[in-house]
């Protein structure tokens, strides 16, 4: 099974909002969608879904265009509510019986999903009555209620606290070994290179990064070098053409121009008797990819 | 399938809103209210009428008695008139006094306690003259009924005179019995003025509360369509169903909440009318013409209410309740549907009044066409054009066709214009609805809506 994303395109008026992205998900897993805020994610996401006409592009599942009328997706979206008002239970059922589950089969669904969120007592409260958090694991469990093949996650963690936030992702890794095609958008990155080999990065619309994750790291090489050490080298780095990034408590970072010129950094330090704390070359971080491809520099005026 | 799904939103809806508190008490207290009025308009003439019943019905089988008790009459005719036949129409004593002792009379019964009239008769210039005065200070004397004795005494006059002259007793009954002089429109039915009321007035009240229902349950649509948007859940829904299923479920549902209540409502009047039965004056006035039979006189004139109150809504039948329905429900569809576009046209709820404004300015319009031809009981070209317009039809053709002032043909007529607006309705709301669910944003005006539908 894959999900298949090809050449899909929006403009709004004038304002190009996604331009031909593309993209294939070939087997179970959390593939990354990213951006910048604005960057054309949810807009993307609501053409994948089929909520917003596409100008043009194909989203195709098994080879079929994907129906959600037909096939169970899963979907937190970005914006996430509930019905204030009314009652939670009454709203899953609700919830259950537009996906097309009946409620004989959506009460163990909730009760295992509630039970998992450590939700249950909320149940036949108002959601007006739930706090932030709470409501959020009531639209993640509303989201995985059909029991879903693809899942949809627009930024899951954002506004957890860090108990909440593993929780989460303890389900969001659930759900991947249980076999499901997940996208997950989120600004956290660590995240993302927690959960994500693939990924797609999108600026102003367009794909400005994308495929594997690790083989994009291993492409770029370890271009990344942290030293701190007891006595100035600022004048070795600098002869070993070493530039400057920042200089924090933490050591001082440096883009090296190959893992060579810093062996060299790293003999002509210890041959100067310079006692060396730390000495980190790596490879570029997702956090660094995405400042890099969409952030520029934040320090230019 | 675009409107797939709509049941289960319907139900959804249908079920949340019936079990609101705003509905459950609202509901329960105007149904008590309205069954509490239909109690007392059938139980509170019994009070204020009762008298008047009693009264015609002492009259019909001539066992009436007046609040006096002597009548006395100073003759100066020169006519030998008798009148024993008051005595016994009125259960009084009646004494013939000289014009002395009657202006002696008529002074002690200024101040008395005595039930007393004292009748003058007189004959100047080929006229009967008959002026009496009955008792002052405290006696407990009704003047209603001393005008009928006087008006028993005048005729009493008549006849005998007419007797005098030789004219037979038939055809003495004949000259004194009333005229009945009618006059009317040809074509058309002469009505009670009763029934020229109620023409009036059920007309009115139709209008009045079906504008209310079609239109606050038309304003709870696009509440709720703003809700969903507002909170973002617009977005969850539209991953199972399409927009339009979702808005024709809330509009389909809404509008059977309001029926639900609209016939619970009705369902506490008819309650309280039950109740009443016993009590009312309708039973009390049948049971007075079952018992009196031809006696019942055209006089009885709280008979003669309640007949035409019983006649004026003797039209209620299937096909007026299927108009009634019919028009409810296509007019909650053309308003609940434009609200629902009113709705999704705003983000926040903040702008949803605003957004309301252009379709309350339309209801309302399309209330006083439909309500001010009323006031004349009229037909004029105003009238007829509230008819078939789609805003004000439904508020005007429900009552029209109960008192039969639009024959079905017409009322047919209407109700396919309302049908296809409808349609046209429905098809702007498929259309413009989709396009706009998802925006967020400023409200949106009528022209970026069409523009965003294109």
């Amino acid at each position: 099974m894959s999900l298949v994303v090809e050449h899909l395109s929006k403009k709004f008026g004038e304002k190009t909002a996604v331009e031909d992205l593309s993209f294939t998900i070939n087997e179970p897993g959390v593939f990354a969608f990213l951006g910048t805020n604005g960057a054309g994610k949810s807009t993307s996401i609501r053409m994948i879904l089929g909520m917003l006409t596409r100008d043009s592009g194909t989203v195709t599942w098994n080879g079929e265009p994907l129906n959600i009328m037909k096939e169970r997706v899963g979907y937190l979206s970005e914006e996430r509510g509930l019905y204030p008002k009314y009652n939670i239970l009454e709203q899953m059922y609700y919830f259950a019986s537009i996906k097309g589950v009946k409620k004989k089969d959506a009460t163990p669904a909730i009760d295992y999903l509630f039970s998992r969120l450590k939700i249950e007592e909320y149940k036949k409260m108002r959601a007006e009555q739930l706090s932030k958090g709470n409501q959020q694991k009531v639209q993640l469990a509303a989201a995985l209620l059909c029991n879903p093949k693809i899942i949809i996650l627009d930024e899951p963690l954002s506004g957890l606290d860090p108990v909440n936030a593993d929780l989460f992702k303890s389900i969001i890794r659930e759900e991947r070994d249980n076999g499901k095609y997940i996208i997950m958008s989120s600004h956290q990155m660590e995240t993302i290179e927690e959960f994500c080999e693939d990924l797609v990065l999108l600026h102003h619309g367009k794909v400005v990064l994308q495929g594997n994750l690790n083989e994009i790291k291993r492409a770029r090489g370890r271009e990344n070098l942290t030293v701190k050490a007891d006595k100035p080298f600022a004048d070795i780095a600098a002869a070993c053409g070493m530039t400057l990034v920042e200089e924090t408590p933490n050591g001082s970072s440096f883009k090296v121009g190959s893992e060579e010129a810093a062996g060299r950094m790293l003999k002509e330090m210890i041959d100067k008797g310079i006692n060396i704390i730390k000495f980190d070359l790596r490879e570029p971080s997702l956090h660094e990819l995405f400042v890099e491809k969409c952030g520029g520099d934040v320090n230019e005026n | 399938m675009r409107t797939k799904g709509w049941k289960e939103v319907f139900k959804f809806t249908f079920t949340q809103q019936v079990k609101t508190k705003s509905f459950i008490i609202s509901t329960i207290v105007i149904a008590i209210i309205v069954a509490l009025i239909a109690f007392l308009a059938d139980f509170l003439p019994t009070i204020f009428l009762q008298g008047e019943l009693d009264k015609a019905e002492r009259a019909a089988r001539g066992e009436e008695t007046f609040t006096v008790d002597t009548l006395y009459i100073d003759n100066e005719t020169g006519y030998d008139f008798k009148f024993d036949a008051v005595a016994g129409a009125a259960n009084l004593k009646v004494q013939n006094i000289t014009a002395d002792e009657a202006a002696a009379k008529i002074g002690e019964i200024a101040d008395t306690k005595e039930r007393v009239i004292v009748s003058v008769i007189t004959f100047e210039d080929g006229r009967f003259f008959v002026d009496s005065k009955y008792s002052g200070g405290e006696a407990d004397i009704s003047k209603g009924d001393c005008e009928s004795i006087n008006m028993i005494i005048a005729n009493g006059v008549k006849v005998q005179y007419l007797m005098s002259l030789g004219v037979p007793e038939d055809q003495v009954k004949t000259a004194m019995s009333d005229v009945s002089a009618r006059l009317s429109c040809a074509g058309k039915e002469e009505l009670s003025g009763i029934q020229m009321m109620l023409n009036s007035v059920v007309p009115m009240i139709s209008s009045i509360i079906l504008f209310i229902f079609i239109f606050s349950y038309s304003q709870l649509v696009a509440q709720s369509v703003a809700i969903e948007k507002s909170s973002r859940m617009i977005e969850y829904l539209l991953t199972s169903i399409k927009p339009f299923a979702i808005i024709i479920g809330k509009v389909l549902a809404m509008c059977c909440v309001s029926l639900l209540q609209f016939f619970i409502i009705g369902f506490g009047g008819a309650a309280g009318f039950i109740i009443s039965l016993p009590f009312g004056i309708i039973s009390k006035a049948n049971e007075m013409m079952s018992s009196l039979g031809s006696e019942a006189t055209e006089g009885m004139q709280a008979v003669g209410i309640v007949n035409d109150l019983g006649n004026a809504f003797s039209g209620v039948n299937a096909s007026v309740i299927i108009v009634m329905i019919l028009s409810f429900v296509l007019g909650f569809l053309f308003f609940a549907g434009l609200a629902g576009l009113a709705g999704a046209s705003v983000s926040k709820m903040e702008d949803l009044s605003s957004a309301i404004q252009p379709l309350s300015i339309i209801g309302v319009l399309g209330f006083y066409l439909a309500y001010f031809p009323q006031i004349t009981g009229e037909d004029n070209m105003m009238t007829v054009l509230a008819r078939y317009i789609p805003i004000s039809s439904p508020f005007i053709i429900p009552a029209d066709y109960l008192l039969g002032r639009i024959g079905i043909v017409e009322t047919i007529v209407s109700i396919l214009v309302m049908l296809a607006a409808d349609v046209i309705v429905m098809m702007l709301v498929a259309k413009v609805y989709e396009a706009i669910i998802l925006h967020t944003g400023n409200r949106l005006k009528l022209g970026d809506m069409l523009k965003m539908s294109k």
